[in-house]
């Protein structure tokens, strides 16, 4: 009579289940279909829309041809239950031995991976820096900052006197999404007025006002469609804009603006006697340090049209107080220039037509992130795991072969 | 009645074994004879001895040779004149030989002496392949008795030749990918027949000379001759030139202060007085015949330093068009000596072109310049290596003699005979060779990594799927790795040249800046290439499983399928190995680059798949739900997922790695994608139609 076998819970049934081949074989093959459908949305899309929308999204319905839609599991639910997968499957229930060790190596490898690019997607930051050769009286030569390339901030300015200026942020998740009826407040302490922003658009055209009454802006804001992926190839960018209305604290007085992104103006009133200004810009961060640009060389490659060599001289100096050095850096392609946790690399140049001896200047992408070095790390254990279980699967083959062919001959000659 | 007993097995082996000679011999034959096979095989290799010489077009052998290694500036590098004249051949005739209208082949650097110093004889040689009649009917042509793809001389389309440059300017301006196939030929055929014209065009400065009669200071310093040549005109012309292109340069600049490039219109009308010198400004970009001298380059660079050159690239050879323009635009520039004997050799070779001798002397003596001047700026090193490389045409040759071997595989499972066996062993070894040597070669020309762009990609997959499926076959002597290499060289060879003919530009161009590093091209791109390679192969012993399978091969035979299918679990470890380290380090090279890790770009995408479809597969080997005949239809799927990631992200043309885009070959990738499908649908239906059965209830 055979023995009665243990009930099996419906944890442990779960666990069962996150943790079979199974289910690691369908997640493979859903995210292989999504990252086929994302790859061919690219056509149509900019690659930043497709990140967000195949990526980036828990659900989302793909159109085959712009027509028959097929609905796909985003990248937010994939990934996650790949990790799942991966860890109750492939490190803690796989059975451990020397034939499964390269499988447990690679496992391991590829958490390495999926934690670097989780903390990447996490705490990296993103943006470039221009920065203009040197001429006289103008400071654009140097730069201790960089852009967001999407990112909007809108940024409360009081001119001090002292002639430099204090800065009240708002960060872009406080008005995105804020339609037309839709007001988001925005305060501080240090304010005498509440700041109240409306109707975001990602994209806007500014035009005057030519009615506008006593007290209101002189400018009114067009929503735009965002800019399509042509657009964006030939180096057009969304211009963002939004409605502003500062309230005095104490009095109620309402001071009402637009705000567009397009040029960079700044709204400016005055209260009490103290001029402050409202702005919105590309979120921008502070560098430990600065970029002066010595030298900029673009070459061809003679009697083409084809880049050569991209390369920039600059010289970086460090904050006060750090214990780095200035010291005179080339940045060119595959050779960026790394940091305080930084890394600037080469990614534009401009003017693109220009007459002889003309000024140019050079964009660098800077970027921080932890996980800078992960995938490397994680390359190293996974193909070492690699390695040793292709390896071993080999000699063993190899082994087996042979031991069949020395008993064939020895057959052979018996008979 | 004896007769019908040859059906007996004795019989049948004897008929079997003629016919196998029989294809052998066809075979061999067909190899060497010129026609039989296609127009791979080396044209001078093919012509000696067998053209009759004519004395039109019969260039001396020196001056062939000569020429050949003459080095021009053409698409960003040093190149022999004869890499060029071989890709210029082909963009107008679709192969690297033509005809004389008396039948004479001609190898292309003959070709192109033709069209510079006999443009009269070479305009009558009907070297414009037109695909479809279609072409000349868009064009308003009509010729009797001819194919509807068929070779025009430039003499016969010239007649259209502006309705041509119209629809072509029409249809130039839409994206190619949206060009119907007609639209695509006429773009073609325009950019082949200005290239044509530009170039019979090139000399006639040289066979004209310059009339100086308008110029009444010129004629005096001649000593009142009127005709001079234009290497003798061109020092006295300068200084006046120059003031004359200076005034028409500012007065253009005060109508338009935003083109200050203006140089071209300028210098033609400043050149009015002086009839026939304007025919030197052709396209500066046709053909930059002459190296700068040192000082030159050295005050080129100088001049480049400090932001004063007009040029974005110090070191441009110059064209006669290029030496007049510089010798006007820039007086503090030396004119060196040296040019203008250049110019002098090149207009006695035109009004020599039908002396001989006199012909070969001044060749010898221009190339020697060339060649001098070149050695001096270090850009001739390679130069005669690369048309030995070209003229050996390894390539070609290991091509017709995989599909040797592949014959005699196939003969041998007729006609079981281990000399057959060991016959096809040797010549593919032979063929593996000769394709790592000419993988090697191109290396050491380029001082490059074997693959830096998609051509390379093909020949070093081939290649190194060679390697891999000797070794295989070594490992596992079942002869289904002998029979695949073979077959798999020959189709790898051919969608190079396929390419080639596609593409019909150099193989060896130079790096845009982002390729332009050794270390990750060795690394990231050779590993993911041989991940390629890895899975095709996977993929295609794949074949040999399923189909097996459906069409009964080896019935009785469990070990053999045994034996195939655990080849391809094999295959695909080692796939596995190059796929995902590969597509790690592309990771890594653009976090160094670009700065991120992993931007969702098309071609990292299709590694991606490569990478995901290869673990999905081993995990459902695993988990028990698929065995060796579903790993192999697995395996097909996989091939279908290379070719969209190898080719199909290319003609997206989208993302980072666009420098690959190729048009062009969209119909031999559908094909491939049909053909994979079709074996993947045979493979279901065999296995829904011989699945096994549920056992019925109790």
């Amino acid at each position: 009579m055979p023995a009665p076998s243990k009930p099996v819970s419906l944890v442990e049934r779960f666990i069962n289940f996150l943790s079979s081949f199974g289910l690691a074989a369908v997640l493979l093959i859903l995210l292989l279909i999504l990252t086929w459908m994302g790859t061919l949305q690219q056509q149509y899309d900019t690659i930043y829309e497709v990140q967000e929308r195949y990526f980036r999204s828990a659900f989302l319905v793909h159109y085959v041809g712009g027509k028959y839609p097929i609905p796909l599991v985003g990248g937010y639910v994939l990934l996650p239950l790949l990790a799942l997968n991966l860890f109750f499957g492939g490190l803690m229930r796989m059975r451990k031995g020397a034939s499964t060790l390269g499988v447990f190596v690679i496992h391991i490898g590829i958490v390495i991976l999926f934690a670097g690019s989780f903390v990447e997607d996490m705490l990296s930051t993103k943006g470039a820096m221009q920065v203009w050769e040197p001429r006289p009286g103008d400071t654009r030569d140097t730069a201790g900052s960089f852009q967001s390339y999407e990112e909007w901030e809108v940024a409360v300015i009081r001119p001090d006197a002292d002639g430099s200026t204090t800065e009240f942020v708002i960060p872009h998740g406080e008005f995105d999404g804020l339609g037309e009826d839709d007001e988001a407040r925005c305060y501080s302490a240090e304010l005498p007025f509440d700041v109240f922003l409306g109707d975001y658009m990602e994209n806007s055209k500014l035009s005057r006002n030519p009615v506008a009454a006593q007290g209101e802006s002189p400018y009114i804001l067009e929503r735009q469609d965002a800019v399509t992926k042509e657009q964006k190839d030939a180096g057009r960018g969304n211009a963002a804009g939004l409605r502003v209305r500062l309230v005095e604290k104490a009095s109620g007085k309402v001071h009402r603006g637009v705000l567009w992104g397009g040029r960079g103006d700044t709204f400016r009133t005055t209260l009490a006697g103290q001029p402050w200004g409202v702005t919105i810009r590309k979120r921008s961060w502070d560098l430990p340090f600065t970029i002066h640009l010595t030298k900029f060389i673009h070459e061809v490659h003679p009697g083409t049209g084809m880049p050569r060599r991209y390369s920039s001289y600059v010289t970086m100096t460090p904050d006060p107080g750090s214990s780095a050095s200035e010291r005179d850096v080339h940045i060119t392609m595959n050779e960026p220039l790394r940091e305080d946790k930084y890394t600037l690399y080469q990614s534009g140049w401009g003017p693109q037509m220009g007459a002889p001896g003309r000024r140019m200047h050079s964009v660098f992408a800077v970027v921080r992130n932890p996980s800078d070095q992960v995938p490397l790390y994680a390359c190293i254990v996974i193909g070492f795991g690699l390695l040793i279980h292709f390896g071993r699967k080999l000699v063993l083959y190899l082994k087996a072969e042979a031991r069949k062919r020395a008993a064939a001959a020895a057959a052979g000659s018996a008979s | 009645m004896k007769l019908l007993s040859s059906s007996s097995p004795a019989h049948a082996r004897v008929a079997r074994r003629r016919l196998a000679w029989a294809l052998i011999l066809t075979f061999v034959v067909g190899l060497f004879v010129p026609g039989l096979l296609d127009g791979a095989t080396p044209a001078h290799a093919a012509d000696e001895g067998t053209a009759p010489p004519t004395a039109a077009s019969a260039w001396p052998e020196e001056v062939v040779e000569t020429w050949s290694k003459t080095p021009v500036q053409q698409g960003g590098r040093t190149m022999p004149l004869y890499t060029w004249a071989n890709y210029a051949l082909l963009r107008v005739n679709r192969k690297k030989s033509c005809k004389t209208p008396a039948g004479v082949k001609l190898d292309p650097v003959e070709w192109m002496l033709d069209v510079l110093f006999r443009p009269d004889a070479a305009r009558t040689y009907q070297c414009f392949r037109i695909e479809t009649d279609e072409v000349l009917t868009a064009i308003g042509l009509e010729f009797e008795g001819r194919k509807k793809a068929d070779r025009y001389s430039y003499a016969e389309l010239a007649p259209a030749r502006m309705k041509l440059f119209n629809l072509a300017s029409q249809y130039g301006s839409k994206p190619e990918k949206d060009r119907s196939r007609v639209e695509g030929a006429l773009v073609s055929l325009a950019h082949g027949i200005r290239e044509f014209e530009g170039l019979t065009h090139y000399l006639d400065w040289a066979r004209e000379g310059v009339d100086v009669s308008r110029a009444k200071a010129l004629a005096e310093r001649f000593g009142g001759r009127t005709q001079v040549p234009a290497s003798e005109a061109l020092v006295p012309l300068a200084p006046g030139l120059f003031e004359a292109t200076a005034a028409l340069m500012d007065a253009s600049r005060k109508r338009n202060p935003q083109n200050s490039m203006s140089a071209g219109p300028a210098l033609r009308k400043a050149l009015v007085p002086y009839d026939g010198l304007e025919s030197m400004l052709s396209d500066s970009t046709l053909l930059a015949l002459m190296p700068l001298t040192k000082s030159q380059f050295d005050a080129l660079r100088a001049l480049h330093e400090k932001r004063q050159a007009l040029s974005e690239n110090p070191e441009e050879w110059l064209s006669p068009s290029d030496l007049l323009a510089r010798v006007v635009l820039w007086p503090n520039l030396e004119v060196a000596p040296i040019h203008l004997e250049m110019l002098g050799l090149l207009e006695k070779m035109a009004a020599d072109a039908g002396d001989p001798a006199s012909f070969t002397q001044h060749s010898r003596g221009f190339h020697n310049r060339s060649k001098e001047l070149a050695t001096a700026l270090g850009e001739y090193t390679g130069i005669e290596s690369e048309v030995t490389y070209l003229r050996a045409n390894l390539l070609g040759w290991a091509k017709h003699f995989f599909l040797l071997a592949f014959v005699l595989v196939a003969l041998s499972w007729m006609l079981p005979n281990k000399w057959l066996v060991r016959a096809a062993w040797a010549i593919t070894a032979a063929c593996t060779v000769l394709v790592v040597v000419g993988i090697t070669w191109r290396c050491i020309l380029r001082g490059r990594p074997p693959v830096t762009t998609l051509y390379e990609t093909v020949i070093f997959i081939t290649g190194s799927m060679a390697v891999a499926g000797l070794v295989t076959e070594m490992i596992t002597r079942q002869k289904v790795a002998l029979a695949l290499t073979p077959l798999l060289g020959a189709a790898g060879l051919f969608l190079a040249e396929r390419y080639e003919l596609t593409k019909m530009a150099d193989t060896m161009p130079q790096l845009v800046a982002v390729l332009d590093t050794n270390f990750w091209l060795a690394t990231h791109v050779t590993c993911i290439a041989i991940g390629y390679m890895a899975s095709l192969l996977t993929g295609f012993v794949a074949h040999i499983y399923v189909l097996g399978k459906v069409f009964g091969f080896k019935k009785g035979d469990p070990t053999f399928y045994r034996n195939v299918g655990r080849m391809v679990y094999g295959l695909l470890g080692f796939a596995l190995i190059f796929a995902t380290i590969g597509t790690i380090l592309g990771g890594i090279w653009a976090n160094e680059s670009w700065g991120r890790f992993w931007g969702w770009d098309p071609k990292e995408n299709g590694a991606l798949m490569i990478v995901l479809m290869q673990l999905a597969m081993v995990h459902l080997r695993l988990g028990g739900y698929i065995k060796a005949f579903g790993m192999s239809m697995a395996a097909i799927l996989l091939n279908i997922i290379v070719g969209f990631s190898w080719w199909g992200v290319n003609l997206l043309g989208i993302g980072l790695h666009s420098y690959g885009f190729t048009a062009g070959i969209a119909r031999t990738l559908y094909m491939f994608y049909g053909f994979e499908l079709l074996v993947f649908l045979i493979g279901a239906g065999w296995w829904l139609a011989n699945r096994p059965k549920a056992a019925p209830a109790q």
